[in-house]
C-alpha cells in the first residue's frame, strides 16, 4: 500500500534572545573546537564503490582482509566482507598505493600512501605506515617524500626487514624514489636502487625459493597539466641477488626503447619463471618470460593493459600453483593459461565493473579470488564465472556535485570517476536512512560537472568526460546529448576533461558550457552561441616540456584517457549583474567579460600564481557585484600551495584569502553563504574549511570527516545545508550550517541556543518491516538521515563542575605542590552525595507556551546538536526494567505525536547542585529560538 | 596497385607519380569523413569529419523520444552538404583518376589486383 504522507513544516519566528561575545572574543582554538563538533552526515552511496588499489588477506585468519582504495582510506574487515571499518581516517594521507601484511607476524601491516596508478586524477601520499596492532593504530614510517609507493615487501623470515618500491613524485623530479630497504622495522631506510631524479620503482618480488634474489621495475614517468609521458630510457627490469643490496639492470631479450610501467609475477610453482608485462613502443611491448631467474627474457605476446592507458593497470598476479596461469589487470582481466603465449578476456566483460587494479588469488582455492576495480571489490568463487559486489564500501569518488530544490528534500547529483553520474536523496522519509536503492546511475562513464534547472527538478544537466554534455529528463529516464558543436570552418573545440558548465543564476533556460571558448545557450540546451573566441593560452602541448626538455611525438605518450589542453576549466556568472561572467582556464588565465561575452578582459595578476597554473573554480561573490573569488591549484608542477584570491573590482586587483590554510593545501572549489558575505567555504585536499572573517581565518569542518579530498561542495539554500563532494568517500552534508552564519556575524556567544530551522513533520517509513536490518542482513550500506524532527544547536562556553570535580582539582593542584590537602568537611562530603552533574534540558513549548516536551541534551562545554522528534512524553507507566532481548518488531517506545502548530524551545543548564537550574553564573535568563509550523501535503 | 605497378617494368616513371597524387586525394577525402588522422593519433581534436557530425547525432539521439535539436539539424544540414562534395570528389576520383589510372597500369602491363574486374 501506498502511503500517502501528511507534512508539516515549522517555521522559524524568533531570534536569539542570548547577548553574544564578540568575535575578537574568542581564540582561534575555540572557534576551532566549535566548529570541528558540527558533524557532518556521509550520505554515501556505496552502490557502486570507488577504485581500489591493493588487497590483503591476513594469511593466519582468512576472514580478515584489508582493502585500500586509491583515495579513500584503509578499510578493514573481520567477516570477510559482511561489514568493514575504515582504519586509517585519523592519518594525514587518504590515497593508499600498496599494503603489506608481515608474513611472519600478521598484526602487523605496512601502508604504502600516494596511489601506484599515474592517473590524471590520483592524489599523493606521505610515506609509508606500520601498524602493529591489525590496524587500529599507526605509526609514520618515513619516505615522506616518496608521494607514491608501488609496492612493499616483508621478508619471508624477518619482519624487521621491509622493502619499498617507491614510484616518486608523479608531477616532478626528485623525492625519494627507488627501492628502500630498512633492516629495523622501517625505523631506518636506506636506498638500495637509485636510478635518476625521474624515474622510481613501481614492482617488486623475490624469488619465490630465495628472499636474496629480488626483481624491481624501474618506472620513468611524468604527468603535467598538458600530458602524460608514460615512459622514458630509463624503465627497465633491475636483479639483485644479496638481498636487495645491491642491483643491476637486466636486458638480454628486453625492450631496447623507451619503456613505460612493468609489471612483475614470480611464482613458487616454478622458482625459476619471472613474467613481465611491459609497455613499450609497438614493436616492443608485450608479456615477456624469463626462464633462468631474470637473466634472459623471451617476448611471448604483444598484449600489455589499455584503456585508460598501460599506467593505470599493468600489473600481473601469478597463480602459486599453476606456472603457466597469470592474471593481468586492465580494463578487462586477462588471462594467460601457457604463460603467456596467448591471452583471453576472464569472463565476458558483463559479470562485474571493468577497469581492474588488484587482485588476491587463494592459496588454497584457485578459483577464489578478490578484485579490485574502479567500483569497488568482488569476489568469485569460480574463477570469474561469477562474482559478487561488496556493497557496503562507501569509496566513489566524485568530481563535482549539484543539488537541485525538491521538496520535502532536495536531491544531489554528482560525477564520479568511472561511476558516471550518480542521482540520490540528500535525507528520505524512511527510518532507513539514504539506501543504495535511493540512487541512480542515469549516466555513464566518467561522471563529471552536473546542474539542475532550478526551476524544474526533472531537468538535469549532466557530462561524461571532455564535456560530452547531455540533457537528461528524469520523467522519461532518458537524455539527449546537448554539447555545442563548432560550426563549418571552426577550429576544433578542445575540452576539458571536466567541462565547465552552469546554469545561469539569471535565466533557467540559460546554460553555458566551455570548451576553448564559452557557449551560451539559451534554449536549455537545443543551440548555442560561441560568445567568445580562444580563452586559453592556445599552446601545443606536444610543445611544452617533459623532465627539462621537449620530447618527441614519438615519446610514449598516453594522452588518450586525458584532458585536451588549454581549455576552459571554470565558469561563473554574478547572480547581481546578468552578463558579467568570468572563466578560469587549465592554463592559468582568468578572463571577463562585463556584456555577456562581447568583449573581454584577459586577466593574468594573480599575485603568486603560476604561469600555467590551473584555475579550478572561479565564484562571482553572491554579495558584491564586483567581486569574485578564484581557487588555483599548481599541483601537477608538484606545487601543492593554496592559491586562493578575492577580487572586489572584477579582476582588476587582488589580493590572497589563503589566511591560515596550512601550506600544502590545495584548494579544489569555494562557495559564499548567501546572507553574510563574510561566511566563506572551501573544498581542499584534505578536507572542507569553512572562514567566518572572509578568509583570514579558515577552520577545518572535520566532525564526521576522514582525512579526505573534497573538489566541491555547493550550498543548498532553501534549507542552508553545504554538500561537499569528496574525492573517494561519497558525499557529506552539513546539514543547516546556519549557527556557522550566526557565529560569523555575531562572533562565538557566551552559551547560545541558536536558530532552529523549519522541521517537516510526518511518520517516517519502515519500508523493511522493522528497524534495524532484519530483512536485508548486516551487508545492507544505508547512510544515515539526520535526526528527525527540529533539531536544536548550541553553544556552552563553560559548563560549571560538580563539587566533587572543583574539589578534586583543588585538591590536585595542592597534591602537586606538595602541600597538604585539607578535609572537606561533612557537609561538603553529604552535598556530594546525589550529585548529578551538569544537565541540559531543552523545553519545547506549543504557541501557548504550554511546554510540551524536554529535551536532554550534552551538557560538556562546546558546540552541540539536540532533536526533538515532534512528539510528546511517552505516556506509557515508567518501566526501568530493560530486556535481554526485544525483537525488531517491537519497536521503540514513543509518545504522541504533537499536532502541527507553533513552538519555541528554551535551553537551561543545570549545575551539579540538585534544583539549581538556570545557565553559567546563576543568571536564569532563558534562551528561546522558535519552530513554527504549517501543514503541507505531499 | 602499388605492388602491380612495381611488376610492370614496362610503366612510364610518372604512373608513380600519379599514383602518389591519387593516395593524397583518397587519404585526404577519407580525413574529410573520418577526420584528420595526424592529430587523432596524438589524441589532439581535429575539425569535424562528416562521420563524427553524422555520429554525433546518432549517438545522442539514439535512445530518446526527444525532439532533435537545432544543434543536431544543423550538424546533419553541414553534415549532408559537405557529404554532397565529398561525394562529387570521390565519384570523380574512382570513375575518371582511377579508372584512367587502372587503364594505364594495365596497358604497362601490371597484373590483375584485388577489387578489379577480370581483364
Amino acid at each position: 500500500m501506498r502511503i500517502r504522507l501528511t507534512l508539516l513544516r515549522c517555521l522559524a519566528i524568533l531570534g536569539i534572545a542570548w547577548p553574544a561575545s564578540s568575535a575578537s572574543g574568542q581564540d582561534a582554538a575555540t572557534v576551532d573546537s566549535a566548529i570541528a563538533s558540527l558533524e557532518l552526515r556521509s550520505i554515501g552511496p556505496a552502490l557502486m564503490g570507488g577504485r581500489i588499489s591493493d588487497i590483503a588477506v591476513d594469511p593466519t585468519r582468512p576472514t580478515h582482509w584489508f582493502v585500500a582504495a586509491g583515495s579513500g582510506g584503509l578499510w578493514k574487515t573481520v567477516n570477510a566482507g559482511i561489514t568493514w571499518t575504515p582504519v586509517f581516517d585519523d592519518q594525514p594521507s587518504y590515497s593508499i598505493g600498496a599494503l603489506a601484511i608481515d608474513p611472519t607476524t600478521p598484526d602487523v601491516v605496512w601502508v604504502g600512501t600516494g596511489e601506484n596508478v599515474s592517473g590524471r586524477h590520483v592524489g599523493w601520499g606521505d610515506g609509508v605506515y606500520r601498524s602493529r596492532d591489525a590496524g587500529q593504530t599507526w605509526e609514520q614510517m618515513g619516505l615522506t617524500t616518496s608521494q607514491h609507493i608501488g609496492r612493499i615487501l616483508v621478508h619471508p623470515d624477518d619482519g624487521d626487514v621491509v622493502y619499498v618500491a617507491a614510484e616518486g613524485p608523479l608531477w616532478s623530479a626528485g623525492g625519494e624514489r627507488g627501492v628502500y630497504k630498512s633492516t629495523d622495522g622501517g625505523a631506518t631506510w636506506r636506498a638500495v636502487l637509485t636510478i635518476d631524479e625521474h624515474t622510481g620503482v613501481t614492482d617488486l618480488e623475490f624469488a619465490p625459493d630465495n628472499p636474496d634474489v629480488m626483481y624491481a621495475a624501474a618506472y620513468q614517468r611524468r604527468r603535467h597539466v598538458w600530458s602524460f609521458l608514460g615512459g622514458g630510457p630509463n624503465s627497465g627490469i633491475y636483479k639483485s641477488t644479496d638481498g636487495g643490496d645491491t642491483w643491476r639492470q637486466v636486458t638480454t631479450g628486453l625492450p631496447k626503447g623507451d619503456v613505460g610501467k612493468i609489471g612483475l609475477a614470480v611464482t613458487p610453482a616454478d622458482p625459476s619463471l619471472v613474467y613481465a608485462t611491459i609497455e613499450a613502443d609497438e614493436d616492443e611491448r608485450g608479456f615477456y618470460r624469463s626462464q633462468d631467474r631474470g637473466e634472459s627474457w623471451e617476448h611471448r605476446n604483444s598484449y600489455i593493459s589499455g584503456g585508460t592507458g598501460p599506467h593505470y593497470y599493468q600489473e600481473i598476479e601469478a597463480s602459486p600453483t599453476d606456472p603457466d596461469l597469470i592474471y593481468q589487470m586492465d580494463v578487462f582481466v586477462h588471462v594467460t593459461r601457457d604463460g603467456g603465449a596467448t591471452f583471453d578476456y576472464l569472463g565476458t566483460g558483463r559479470e562485474k565493473h571493468s577497469d581492474n587494479h588488484a587482485m588476491w588469488i587463494d592459496p588454497y582455492h584457485g578459483g577464489h579470488l578478490l578484485v579490485g576495480t574502479d567500483a569497488g571489490l568482488y569476489e568469485t568463487f569460480d574463477e570469474g564465472v561469477t562474482y559478487r559486489h561488496f556493497p557496503n564500501l562507501p569509496v566513489s569518488q566524485f568530481y563535482k556535485v549539484a543539488l537541485d530544490n525538491a521538496e520535502p528534500f532536495y536531491n544531489v547529483v554528482g560525477g564520479a570517476q568511472d561511476l558516471g553520474t550518480l542521482l540520490g536523496p540528500s535525507r528520505t522519509t524512511n527510518i532507513e536512512g539514504v539506501r543504495n536503492r535511493d540512487w541512480y546511475v542515469p549516466l555513464g562513464a566518467d561522471g563529471h560537472a552536473a546542474a539542475f534547472d532550478p526551476t524544474d527538478d526533472h531537468t538535469v544537466y549532466m557530462e561524461t568526460q571532455v564535456g560530452n554534455l547531455y540533457r537528461y529528463d528524469r520523467r522519461s529516464e532518458e537524455g539527449i546529448a546537448i554539447q555545442p558543436q563548432p560550426a563549418p570552418g571552426d577550429p576544433p573545440e578542445r575540452r576539458n576533461w571536466d567541462a565547465p558548465l552552469l546554469v545561469s543564476p539569471h535565466a533557467p533556460q540559460r546554460v553555458y558550457h566551455g570548451s576553448q571558448r564559452l557557449w551560451r545557450s539559451d534554449d536549455r540546451g537545443d543551440s548555442w552561441t560561441a560568445v567568445s573566441g580562444d580563452l586559453t593560452r592556445n599552446e601545443n602541448r606536444y610543445e611544452l616540456e617533459f623532465m627539462g626538455r621537449v620530447w618527441s611525438v614519438d615519446a610514449l605518450y598516453d594522452n588518450g584517457a586525458m584532458s585536451q589542453y588549454a581549455t576552459l576549466s571554470a565558469v561563473s556568472e554574478s547572480p547581481l549583474v546578468e552578463g558579467l561572467i568570468y572563466v578560469g582556464t587549465d592554463d592559468g588565465l582568468v578572463q571577463v567579460t562585463e556584456d555577456g561575452g562581447a568583449n573581454w578582459r584577459r586577466i593574468e595578476n594573480l599575485p603568486g600564481f603560476p604561469t600555467r597554473g590551473f584555475v579550478n573554480d572561479v565564484e562571482a561573490s553572491q554579495h558584491d557585484e564586483n567581486g569574485i573569488f578564484v581557487a588555483g591549484d599548481n599541483h601537477k608542477l608538484g606545487d601543492f600551495r593554496p592559491y586562493l584570491y578575492e577580487s572586489t573590482d572584477r579582476g582588476r586587483s587582488w589580493r590572497s584569502i589563503a589566511g591560515d590554510l596550512p601550506d600544502g593545501t590545495l584548494v579544489w572549489a569555494i562557495e559564499q553563504d548567501h546572507v553574510n558575505p563574510d561566511l566563506l567555504f572551501l573544498a581542499t585536499e584534505f578536507g572542507l574549511y569553512t572562514s567566518l572573517n572572509h578568509g583570514r581565518n579558515w577552520h577545518m569542518l572535520r566532525g564526521g570527516v576522514p582525512t579526505i579530498s573534497f573538489r566541491d561542495l555547493e550550498i543548498q539554500r532553501r534549507d542552508n545545508d553545504l554538500v561537499g563532494a569528496s574525492f573517494g568517500r561519497g558525499f557529506y552534508v552539513l546539514d543547516d550550517y546556519t549557527p556557522l552564519r550566526t557565529m560569523a556575524a555575531n562572533g562565538l556567544a557566551a552559551s547560545t541556543l541558536f536558530p532552529v530551522r523549519d522541521a517537516w513533520w510526518y511518520v517516517p517509513l519502515a519500508p523493511m518491516q522493522a528497524p534495524g536490518k532484519p530483512t536485508l542482513g548486516s551487508t545492507d550500506y544505508t547512510a544515515p538521515n539526520p535526526p528527525f524532527g527540529a533539531v536544536f544547536t548550541y553553544y556552552l562556553d563553560d559548563v560549571p563542575p560538580t563539587a566533587r570535580a572543583a574539589r578534586r582539582d583543588r585538591e590536585r593542584a595542592l597534591r602537586d605542590a606538595g602541600a597538604d590537602v585539607p578535609f572537606p568537611g561533612w557537609d561538603a562530603l553529604r552535598a556530594e552525595i546525589g550529585e548529578r552533574g551538569p544537565q541540559v534540558l531543552l523545553i519545547v513549548r506549543d504557541a501557548e507556551g504550554q511546554a510540551v516536551r524536554w529535551i536532554e541534551g550534552p551538557a560538556e562545554a562546546g558546540l552541540h546538536r539536540a532533536s526533538w522528534d515532534l512528539r510528546r512524553p511517552l505516556p506509557d507507566p515508567v518501566d526501568l526494567v530493560v530486556p535481554d532481548f526485544v525483537p525488531p518488531w517491537g519497536g521503540e517506545p514513543r509518545g504522541p505525536l504533537a499536532p502541527p502548530g507553533t513552538y519555541s524551545v528554551e535551553l537551561l543548564l543545570a549545575s551539579g547542585l540538585r534544583g539549581d537550574y538556570g545557565v553559567p553564573g546563576g543568571d536564569r535568563r532563558t534562551l528561546a529560538a522558535g519552530i513554527g509550523c504549517r501543514r503541507e501535503d505531499r | 596497385m602499388r605492388a602491380a605497378l612495381l611488376r610492370a617494368p614496362q610503366a612510364a616513371p610518372e604512373l608513380i607519380g600519379r599514383m602518389d597524387t591519387f593516395a593524397e586525394r583518397l587519404r585526404a577525402l577519407s580525413w574529410q569523413l573520418w577526420g584528420d588522422a595526424a592529430r587523432s593519433r596524438l589524441d589532439e581534436p581535429g575539425p569535424l569529419s562528416i562521420g563524427r557530425r553524422v555520429g554525433t547525432v546518432a549517438g545522442g539521439h539514439w535512445d530518446t523520444r526527444q525532439e532533435p535539436t537545432a544543434t543536431f539539424r544543423t550538424l546533419l544540414s553541414s553534415a549532408q552538404a559537405d557529404f554532397a562534395t565529398f561525394e562529387a570528389e570521390l565519384t570523380q576520383l574512382l570513375e575518371q583518376d582511377l579508372a584512367a589510372l587502372e587503364r594505364d597500369l594495365e596497358a604497362a602491363g601490371a597484373p590483375w589486383t584485388p577489387g578489379r574486374g577480370l581483364p
